[in-house]
């Protein structure tokens, strides 16, 4: 099992990933998908720069980072997989990734957004794509970080009356 | 209660629900004029405020930005700002951040029960 952990989190590499994440999770690899970030020069300097010392960073597009995970040559990796959005959960699941667990992290608000929790906002796209990632058996937890218990994120969805309109 | 009221001095806070990018906009915001230059202190490198403050860089060359952000180091650049650059002050804001990192109970032990060896002379 070559991802160790994926995380929905629209502000991808931060202060949590960085002193607590990494460690908790032991990876060999912290990669971030991002078609944008990537094509973009000056944001993936940014992320390359503030990644710990200690672990090799990748900032690829979504299907490089499925090419990168599918080879055989990094079989062994423990890879720590960062995502902005669950449309790109989607898109990794769909291109062949085995994923048991994705977990959300952070979730700012933006426009249309509902809230689920103080740092979950989620539009009704969000919740369809958190549909289509259970439906296809991925089990969604919610931590912020690695000490706290495993929520059931689908049931956090419900339990804010999100869930209904979109099944 | 150090330096008592300052001026074009600003903090901003990013919450748990705020977007990081929205904070990068409000820094943008409450930049002066480019040119005129700024200092950004922020807490941990590679932190989200951190993250935002560097993403400036890409249309702002004159300003500087540090992390480790503390008392000590606020109150060397808030002292010294009339008569530097913000790269000066960056300067000074890293000195005063390392300088300012003190081992205090080793200090005040050594001060109370001096090495036999200083005893001795």
């Amino acid at each position: 099992m070559p991802v160790t952990h994926m995380r929905i989190d629209n502000r991808l590499i931060h202060g949590q990933i960085v002193v607590s994440w990494i460690r908790a999770e032991q990876a060999d690899v912290l990669m971030v998908a991002n078609d944008v970030i990537a094509r973009d020069d000056f944001q993936r300097s940014i992320l390359m720069a503030v990644a710990p010392p200690s672990t090799p960073e990748l900032v690829l597009s979504v299907d490089d980072a499925l090419a990168y995970i599918a080879s055989p040559e990094h079989a062994q990796e423990r890879v720590f997989l960062l995502v902005k959005t669950p449309a790109d959960a989607v898109r990794l699941v769909r291109g062949g990734l085995p994923l048991q667990t994705v977990n959300v992290g952070n979730m700012a608000f933006v426009v249309g957004a509902k809230r689920v929790s103080n740092t979950v906002f989620v539009t009704p796209a969000d919740v369809e794509a958190f549909v289509a990632l259970r439906d296809a058996g991925v089990t969604l937890t919610c931590r912020m970080m690695p000490t706290e218990r495993n929520n059931d994120f689908m049931k956090m969805l419900d339990s804010a009356h999100l869930l209904s309109t979109a099944v | 209660m150090i330096l008592g009221p300052q001026e074009e001095l600003l903090t901003l806070a990013l919450e748990p629900a705020d977007d990081p990018t929205e904070l990068a906009a409000r820094l943008r915001e409450a930049l002066p004029a480019p040119g005129t230059g700024a200092l950004i202190l922020v807490d941990l490198f590679g932190a989200s405020p951190a993250n935002a403050a560097a993403a400036l860089l890409r249309d702002r060359d004159d300003i500087e930005i540090v992390s480790g952000a503390s008392l000590p180091m606020l109150v060397e650049v808030l002292a010294a700002r009339d008569s530097g650059t913000a790269r000066q002050l960056a300067e000074r804001a890293l000195a005063a951040g390392r300088e300012s990192v003190r081992d205090v109970g080793g200090i005040i032990r050594a001060a109370i029960h001096p090495a036999p060896e200083e005893v001795s002379r």
